[in-house]
C-alpha cells in the first residue's frame, strides 16, 4: 500500500488537531509539522498563564509532547515555508530546499502587527503571540515594572492580568474600549473595576502616536497629548495570518478563503486555524475567526478530509471565554446587535452577573454571561449551533437558563436520534 | 474495546430527590465539590441529572490547551487538576454540560466515574443512575461467525443482531430457520438447516434430541421471524414448549412478512399498514390486536423467556446468556423487536433509534421470565406518548388521533398487564 505524505504547516492547536484526525484514519501516513518555531508544539492561548506561574514549562508544552511520542508524527523545527509549488506537490522553505508532499495543510497561524516600529527600536517593542516572546520578555522582566500594554484584545487584557497578578504595575491602552469586539460594555465595566482594584490602568478611547527612549525608561505620548513613562511595551493590537502567498491561493478577511471541507482552490491543499478564512456559521462568509475551539474543530475536519474521508464543517461560531481575575465572561455567536436588525433581545443583570440572549426569530443565536459560570455555556452553543426552535421557552430561558437549555438540549437529542 | 458506564435514565428521576448530589459531594469522604447536578424543571415536568457524558470523541478533551484533560483506556476522561488553569474552554465547549468550573478554586472538575465505583449510582433508589459494567459484552464476546457481505436492505438492524446473537452463543451450535429475510445458509460460520416456515421448532427438536442421544452439547437455535413464530409454526411451536424441548428459539418480530413483500403478520400492530391492510376509502390499516407470543410463551411455563432489543445490547447479551443455561434443562425462548426501515417505512439510519423509542415508550416492554415468573428488566416510569413513537414511521402515516389514541390505550393495558403479573 502506498503511503500518504501529509505535510502540515504549523504546529498550532489546529495543526495538532489535523495531525490526530489524520492518524485516527491513517495508521500508516507519514505526518509532519513544519513551524518556524523553535519548540515543540503549544498553544498559545496558555501563554499568560507562564507569567503568573500558574502552568509551569512542563506543562505547557506536556500536550504537544504527548501527541508527538503516542501518533507518531515528524516535527520539523524552524523552518519556514515561503512558497508552494501546487503543480509539482511540493513547498519551498526559505532556504530553498523544496518538500514534497500528497496533502497539504497551512495552519500556520498569526503574527501580531507590530505597532510605532519606524519610532522605536525593534528590540524595546514586545509582542506576546509565541513562546520566544514570552522568554523574551521574560528574561528582561524585573519586579514590580510599569508596563503598558497597547491593544485591548483577549491576548492584551490576559497578559495584563497576569502581569498584574505578579506584581507588575500595568497601564492598558486601548484604542476604543476594552475587549469592545467581545462582550458587551456593561460586562466589561466589571472588568474595568477589577483592575482598577489591582491598581492597573485602563485608557480608553486613545491611542499610541510616539515613543521614544528615555534613559532606561519609554516614554509614550497619547493622541490626546498625555504623557506615560514605562520600563516596558507590550504591542497586542491585533495579529494577521501568516500566509503563504500563491496567486491561485484566494484570499478573504485577510485569511485563506477555504471551502466547507476546509481545502483552499488549490488541489490537495488545506487550510486551518487562524490563517484559515472559513464560512461563517451566520450567513456563510468567509474570514479567519481566531479562537481556539474553532481552530481545533477546523484542524480536525481539514484532518479527517486530508485522509480521504468526507466531512463538512458547519461554519465558525465565535465564541469566547475569558476568565480573568475572579469575573467569568463568556460570549457566544451574535450578541451585539446593530439597529434594524430584526433580532430579539433579552437581557437580564443582577448584582454582579448578567445574561443576554439574541433570538432571530425562534431560535437562540447568541449568548453572552458574566458570571454565570454555572450555566454551561456549552449548552448554549449547542443550541445555537443545531438551531433548536426555542419559541415559546424564551421566557422561561430566560428566567431558568441551565434547566431549559438542558431541556432543550435533551429533547433535541431525543427528537434527532438517541 | 467497551466500557462501563454510567447510565442515566432521566424518566425516573423524582423531583424532590437530591441523593447522589450529596453522595458524589461525599465521594472521597471530605466534602467535595459535586460534578454531578440536579436539574428540575418542573414547568415542563423536566427531571434529570447532568453530569460527564464520557464521549468517546471528547470534545473537551480536544481544546484542552494544556492536556490536562484525556481519556483513559477504560473510557473515561479524566481531569488532571495539576494542570489544569482554569481557562474554561471545557465549559464552552461541552454540548452535554458535562464539566464545571470550581466554585473555590480557578480550575475545572468533572466526573470520573470514582475510578469505577460511582457513588452517586450507589446511592440512587430509583434507578435512574446505574453503573452498568460491560464485562459482559467485553467478556462474553466471541469470535465474530458472521461472514463477509450482507444480504439485507440498507438499514436493517438483522446484521447487529445475528452477529451479536452467535458472538454470544459460540460456535458450538445448529441453526434452524426457514424462507425468510434472515437466511444464514452462506452467511454464518456454523452449520444452518433451513426448513419449512412451520416446521422451525419440530426441526429442532429431532436434532435436538439426537445432539441429547449422543451426548452432545450443541444447542439447537432456531432463528426465524414473526410470520413463521407466531402464525404458520406456532402450532409447533407451543407443541415444542409444552413438551420442554431443549431448543433455543429467537425469533425477530419486524411486525409483518417483510421478505415476501410487507404482508400482515400477527404481530402486526393496530393501525399500521400493510401490503394487505391498505389505506383507503375501506381500510385504515391493521385491524384488531396483534398476539403477543413472548406473554404466550411464558404462560406456557417453559425454562426461560424474554423480550429484547437492539438498543439494549447488554440487555440482550445477558437475556441471551441466561437462555444459553435454561436451555440445558428445556426451551428458551426470545422475543426481539427487529425494526424493518422497508416495511415500517423509515430512515435507513434509524433502526436503534426506532428501538429505542419502542422500548421508552412501553409499546415494546422488557422483561424476562424464568419458568413462568415475569420479571421486568427494564422500567420507564414516564414513558414517550406513542405518537412520539408512531410519527417516526410512515406505516402509521395515516392514523386519526383517534386510532392513535386507541394504539395508546392498548400499549397501557398491555404493559399494565405485564407490570401486574411481574414480580419483583
Amino acid at each position: 500500500m502506498e503511503i500518504t505524505k501529509h505535510l502540515i504547516i504549523g504546529a498550532g492547536p489546529a495543526a495538532l488537531a489535523a495531525a490526530q484526525a489524520i492518524r485516527e484514519t491513517d495508521i500508516s501516513a507519514e505526518i509532519t509539522l513544519v513551524t518556524k518555531e523553535n519548540s515543540i508544539p503549544y498553544s498559545p492561548a496558555m501563554l499568560p498563564y507562564l507569567i503568573s506561574k500558574e502552568l509551569d514549562e512542563n506543562d505547557f508544552f506536556a500536550k504537544g509532547k504527548d501527541l508527538l511520542d503516542n501518533l507518531n508524527i515528524k516535527l520539523l523545527f524552524g523552518k519556514e515555508v515561503v512558497a508552494v509549488w501546487p503543480e509539482k506537490n511540493e513547498v519551498e522553505y526559505a532556504d530553498g530546499v523544496r518538500e514534497a508532499y500528497d496533502k497539504l495543510l497551512i495552519a500556520a497561524g498569526a503574527s501580531p502587527q507590530i505597532t510605532l516600529k519606524d519610532q522605536l527600536p525593534e528590540e524595546q517593542i514586545f509582542t506576546f503571540r509565541t513562546f520566544q516572546d514570552f522568554e523574551r520578555l521574560n528574561k528582561i522582566l524585573g519586579t514590580q515594572q510599569e508596563i503598558a500594554i497597547f491593544g485591548a484584545g483577549l491576548v492584551a487584557v490576559e497578559a495584563a492580568e497576569k502581569l498584574c497578578l505578579a506584581g507588575h504595575k500595568v497601564t492598558v491602552i486601548a484604542r476604543s474600549s476594552l475587549l469592545r469586539k467581545y462582550f458587551d460594555p456593561q460586562n466589561v465595566a466589571a472588568l474595568t473595576q477589577a483592575f482598577n482594584k489591582c491598581g492597573a490602568k485602563i485608557i480608553t478611547k486613545n491611542t499610541l502616536v510616539a515613543a521614544k527612549k528615555m534613559d532606561n525608561k519609554l516614554e509614550l505620548t497619547l493622541e490626546n497629548g498625555d504623557t506615560l513613562l514605562v520600563d516596558r511595551l507590550i504591542a497586542a493590537t491585533g495579529v494577521a495570518a501568516n500566509l503563504i502567498k500563491h496567486d491561485s491561493l484566494a484570499l478573504a478577511e485577510g485569511g485563506l478563503k477555504v471551502g466547507k471541507y476546509m481545502e483552499t482552490e488549490l488541489p490537495n491543499i488545506y487550510a486551518a486555524g487562524d490563517v484559515a478564512a472559513a464560512p461563517c456559521f451566520f450567513g456563510g462568509q468567509n474570514a479567519p475567526c481566531p479562537i481556539l475551539p474553532e481552530a481545533v474543530l477546523q484542524g480536525k475536519i481539514a484532518g479527517a478530509n486530508m485522509a480521504g474521508e468526507t466531512v463538512e464543517y458547519e461554519g465558525w461560531v465565535p465564541c469566547n471565554y475569558l476568565r480573568c481575575f475572579d469575573e467569568h465572561l463568556f460570549s457566544i455567536g451574535v450578541t451585539s446587535t446593530a439597529e434594524g436588525q430584526p433580532y430579539q433581545v433579552v437581557e437580564k443583570r443582577d448584582g454582579g452577573s448578567s445574561l443576554k440572549l439574541v433570538f432571530d426569530e425562534d431560535c437562540l443565536i447568541g449568548a453572552e454571561g458574566l458570571n454565570m459560570k454555572y450555566t454551561h455555556p456549552g449548552v448554549f452553543l449547542y443550541l445555537i449551533k443545531e438551531q433548536i426552535p426555542v419559541k415559546k421557552y424564551k421566557d422561561l430561558l430566560m428566567d431558568k437558563p441551565k434547566e431549559t437549555a438542558c431541556w432543550l438540549m435533551s429533547q433535541h437529542r431525543k427528537n434527532q436520534a438517541i | 474495546m467497551l466500557n462501563n458506564s454510567l447510565t442515566v435514565r432521566s424518566a425516573n428521576c423524582p423531583p424532590s430527590c437530591n441523593l447522589c448530589v450529596e453522595a458524589c459531594s461525599r465521594r472521597i469522604g471530605s466534602v467535595l465539590e459535586p460534578v454531578i447536578e440536579k436539574i428540575d424543571l418542573p414547568e415542563m415536568n423536566y427531571h434529570t441529572m447532568l453530569t460527564c457524558n464520557q464521549c468517546s470523541q471528547p470534545e473537551c478533551v480536544g481544546v484542552c490547551p494544556t492536556g490536562a484533560l484525556s481519556r483513559t483506556d477504560a473510557g473515561t476522561v479524566v481531569l488532571n487538576a495539576d494542570r489544569c488553569v482554569g481557562c474554561s474552554i471545557c465549559n464552552l465547549v461541552c454540548p452535554y454540560g458535562g464539566i464545571y468550573p470550581q466554585k473555590a478554586e480557578h480550575k475545572s472538575s468533572k466526573c470520573d466515574q470514582c475510578g469505577g465505583t460511582p457513588e452517586c449510582a450507589k446511592a440512587c433508589p430509583n434507578n435512574v443512575l446505574t453503573y452498568e459494567k460491560a464485562s459482559v459484552m467485553d467478556e462474553k464476546l466471541g469470535e465474530d461467525l458472521l461472514s463477509p457481505g450482507l444480504p439485507y436492505c440498507a438499514g436493517c438492524g438483522m446484521e447487529l443482531l445475528d452477529r451479536q446473537t452467535l458472538q454470544i452463543l459460540g460456535k458450538d451450535i445448529v441453526l434452524f430457520g426457514a424462507p425468510s429475510c434472515n437466511v444464514l445458509s452462506s452467511k454464518a460460520k456454523v452449520p444452518y438447516y433451513g426448513t419449512l416456515m412451520t416446521q422451525v421448532p419440530s426441526s429442532a427438536t429431532g436434532v435436538s434430541r439426537y445432539f441429547k442421544h449422543i451426548n452432545k452439547e450443541t444447542i439447537c437455535v432456531g432463528l426465524i421471524g414473526d410470520g413463521a413464530t407466531a402464525d404458520l409454526g406456532f402450532g409447533a411451536l407451543s407443541a415444542a414448549a409444552e413438551r420442554g424441548e431443549r431448543i433455543l428459539y429467537i425469533c425477530y418480530d419486524n411486525e409483518a412478512y417483510m421478505n415476501t413483500g410487507i404482508q400482515r403478520s400477527s404481530t402486526t400492530p393496530m393501525g399500521s399498514w400493510t401490503n394487505t391492510t391498505q389505506v383507503g376509502s375501506v381500510g385504515r390499516g391493521r385491524e384488531g390486536k396483534p398476539k403477543n407470543v413472548p406473554l404466550l410463551m411464558a404462560f406456557h411455563g417453559i425454562e426461560y423467556v424474554a423480550t429484547a432489543t437492539l438498543a439494549y445490547p447488554e440487555d440482550y447479551m445477558r437475556k441471551l446468556l441466561k437462555a444459553k443455561e435454561a436451555v440445558k434443562n428445556g426451551m428458551a425462548y426470545i422475543h426481539v423487536l427487529a425494526p424493518c426501515p422497508t416495511g415500517w417505512k423509515f430512515e435507513t439510519e434509524k433502526v436503534v433509534e426506532m428501538t429505542r423509542i419502542a422500548v421508552e415508550s412501553n409499546y415494546f416492554p422488557l422483561w424476562e421470565a424464568e419458568k413462568g415468573t415475569i420479571k421486568l428488566t427494564h422500567e420507564t416510569n414516564n414513558p414517550t406518548p406513542i405518537k412520539d413513537f408512531v410519527k417516526r414511521m410512515k406505516r402509521f402515516a395515516h392514523l386519526s388521533d383517534q386510532q392513535i389514541e386507541e394504539l395508546q390505550q392498548y400499549v397501557n393495558g398491555t404493559y399494565a398487564n405485564i407490570k401486574r403479573i411481574a414480580t419483583d
